[in-house]
């Protein structure tokens, strides 16, 4: 295991060769005029553009996130190009690029997982940085726009913390599954990527062994270094020490304590490797401290009051089913909004 | 303190409601749904209307009919405002939702203080939460009578906070107490007090910006951080002058809606920031001192203020583990 200390890796900036965007001043001229002459609301809702123009390939956008953490690593906001209004969120609070982690870490680990997506001009990185020498699980979501970092979703899962799980940090293992390409006639579509991912968090919402989304038979899930579904979990908190396999714990209702899957976002999708990033909260309102698995065996919750979990989690998808999960997630307080959601009434419920 | 619950409590009143009843009550509720987001000062009483509408016993009932609803989950009874704004541990969500799942025992001898000036009424004690105590701060505004704010603030034990067993715990008698004419302040004196101590404890360097009575004492969450077996140095003025606070970086989005000028007592919400750039740091008198944890968070306090003779006395109160900067939805008042 190699750590990326305060050097910076010599491929940062090579990476940023593959801009395919205009010249600045271009650009802004590009900009101006469109104001000027484009006509409004002759595009999809929320669409610049009828047409999506890529000016950031995926090697352009992981270029984004290296020199992102050379920033962070370095605390010195100047290495990396904000957007003079760039958003930063640590934890789900916004806050000053410069704030938070950036005042504590000391280092970024090598090993890690980028995912892009040109068209959203979306970046996620999961890794592992050192806090005044202690590591702690990272996941993070740029956005990119005109050259620009205009948004920071970070969140930071750390310990002394609730119990959750919190695997060796030097055995994490991100899977290569997640960097392989599949071939264009094992793809499935954007929409059903999202599709996919949605049904798995409604089989976990309320879980009582009905099953939203189909999973492959070798899925497997990592969560805070953790493998949670399969054997070498490790602690007796783990569901993997009740049930092995996504499904069949899903079948059993392991879950059922998640009353909500909250503010569910998909901001990156890689169709070319069929990999879906999605954030959201796992609302614990813990109305009840013990349930019965479909099994009939009776399980106690570990925390007695209400509390919420925060999480930026990655699936892949192999012929059409859930493969392999990857997810970073912090507990917050219960309810909590994230700043880059918009409120949805349908879960204000009691 | 002692705990009772849903069954005890002499508040309960039998349901009477039948099933039509219910059903109509309930889309009334819908039409005339609570607003959970905490927006703004806009809707906080004035004082005149407060006083007209609810003197300090109305208040104290209001907020005892309120938790007797809470332990019995039978909240649609209560009072409600137009609008009601409600957040527990700085989140704003529907009445109903958080602690109204949780909680199964309240304090039988909490703690209740009114200010009939705001319109508003502290309710501190112990709560359980299937059985495990926590400690639990609450803030209500009253309106014309009605619920208008609900700022429930909820210390729970197993997280990265400090947290003493809550058995036998009390607040201490002194806040309670009404103080002869001469030894007290007048209410703008007394939140001046307080912010004077929340600035000397920011960026805590030596430098003292208020009164200290000369045994001033700290509990937070039932951990006694003057005249413990930990203490660095004994009283609040002690530790002040050595700089052990310097770790909080800045005590913010500060707030004194609750002032009993009789009881010299002040009612602050405020957060605590720890930036957490530094984990190791010298007090002034040469010893090495380590922060509890080492990452940045920030605590929300609800601290209690016994002022006499101008000088801060005591100082208790409560403190929940935030992500760091956690933003207050209140503004002041």
């Amino acid at each position: 295991m190699s750590r990326k200390n305060a050097a910076p890796k010599g491929k940062i900036m090579s990476d940023l060769r593959h801009e395919k965007g205009a010249e600045p001043v271009l650009a802004l001229f590009a900009a101006v005029f469109a104001l000027v002459a484009a006509p409004s609301h002759a595009q999809a809702p929320g669409q610049p553009s009828a047409v999506i123009r890529v000016d950031c390939d995926r090697d352009c956008l992981i270029g984004y996130a290296e020199r992102y953490l050379d920033a962070l690593v370095h605390r010195d906001t100047t290495r990396a190009p904000f957007a003079r209004h760039a958003r930063f969120t640590e934890n789900n609070v916004e806050m000053p690029l410069g704030e938070g982690l950036w005042g504590t870490i000391n280092a970024v680990w090598e090993d890690s997982m980028a995912i892009a997506d040109e068209q959203t001009g979306n970046v996620a990185w999961f890794g592992i940085v050192e806090e005044h020498g202690h590591p702690a699980y990272f996941a993070m979501r740029l956005k990119v726009e005109n050259r620009e970092i205009t948004e920071v979703e970070t969140i930071v899962s750390r310990r002394p913390d609730m119990p959750k799980p919190f695997g060796d940090p030097t055995r994490i293992h991100y899977d290569p599954a997640f960097d392989e390409v599949v071939p264009p006639e094992e793809r499935v579509s954007r929409e059903r990527l999202v599709a996919l991912a949605d049904g798995y968090f409604s089989t976990v919402e309320l879980n009582d062994g009905v099953v939203f989304t189909p999973f492959h038979e070798d899925c497997e899930r990592v969560e805070n270094g953790i493998h949670t579904t399969g054997s070498g979990g490790g602690s007796a908190n783990n569901a993997a020490s009740i049930a092995q396999g996504c499904e069949e714990q899903f079948r059993l209702g392991i879950y059922r304590i998640n009353k909500r899957i909250r503010e569910r976002r998909y901001p990156l999708v890689d169709e070319e490797r069929q990999v879906v990033v999605a954030t959201g909260f796992f609302d614990h309102a813990n109305t009840f401290d013990r349930y019965l698995l479909t099994d009939g065996r009776e399980m106690r919750t570990v925390l007695k009051w209400p509390n919420s979990i925060s999480l930026i989690e990655a699936f892949k998808v192999k012929d059409g089913k859930i493969h392999r999960i990857h997810a970073v997630f912090t507990y917050v307080p219960y309810f909590m909004h994230s700043p880059f959601a918009q409120p949805n009434v349908d879960f204000q419920t009691r | 303190m002692r705990l009772t619950n849903a069954l005890s409590a002499p508040a309960r009143r039998a349901r009477k409601l039948g099933t039509v009843a219910a059903a109509a009550a309930l889309l009334v509720t819908l039409a005339d749904a609570p607003q959970a987001v905490a927006q703004t000062a806009a809707a906080t009483p004035s004082g005149a209307r407060a006083r007209a509408a609810c003197d300090r016993a109305c208040l104290i009932e209001i907020a005892d009919r309120y938790m007797a609803a809470l332990v019995d989950k039978s909240w649609r009874d209560l009072p409600w405002a137009e609008r009601v704004r409600f957040t527990e541990n700085d989140v704003a969500m529907m009445i109903g939702d958080g602690v109204w799942g949780t909680v199964t025992k309240i304090d039988e001898a909490p703690f209740k203080l009114a200010d009939p000036a705001t319109g508003n009424v502290l309710w501190v004690g112990i709560v359980e939460e299937h059985g495990q105590p926590a400690y639990y701060a609450m803030r209500l505004a009253i309106v014309d009578g009605q619920i208008a704010d609900v700022e429930t603030v909820v210390a729970r034990e197993g997280t990265p906070a400090h947290f003493a067993p809550t058995a036998g715990y009390a607040l201490d008698e002194s806040f309670s107490e009404t103080l002869p004419a001469n030894e007290r302040r007048p209410r703008e004196r007394l939140i001046a007090l307080a912010e004077g101590y929340y600035n000397t404890m920011q960026l805590n360097d030596g430098q003292l910006l208020g009164e200290f009575a000369p045994d001033c004492k700290r509990v937070s969450n039932g951990v006694d951080f003057t005249h413990g077996e930990s203490a660095p140095a004994r009283g609040c003025r002690a530790q002040f002058e050595i700089g052990y606070y310097k770790p909080v970086d800045r005590v913010r989005a500060r707030r004194y809606p609750i002032v009993d000028e009789e009881r010299g007592v002040v009612v602050a919400f405020a957060f605590l920031d720890h930036s957490a750039r530094f984990v190791e740091y010298e007090t002034r008198d040469g010893r090495t001192h380590s922060i509890p944890v080492e990452y940045p968070n920030s605590h929300r306090v609800v601290d209690l203020f016994k002022i006499r003779n101008g000088a801060v006395e005591r100082v208790e109160g409560f403190a929940v583990f935030q992500p760091y900067l956690m933003p207050s939805l209140w503004k002041d008042e």
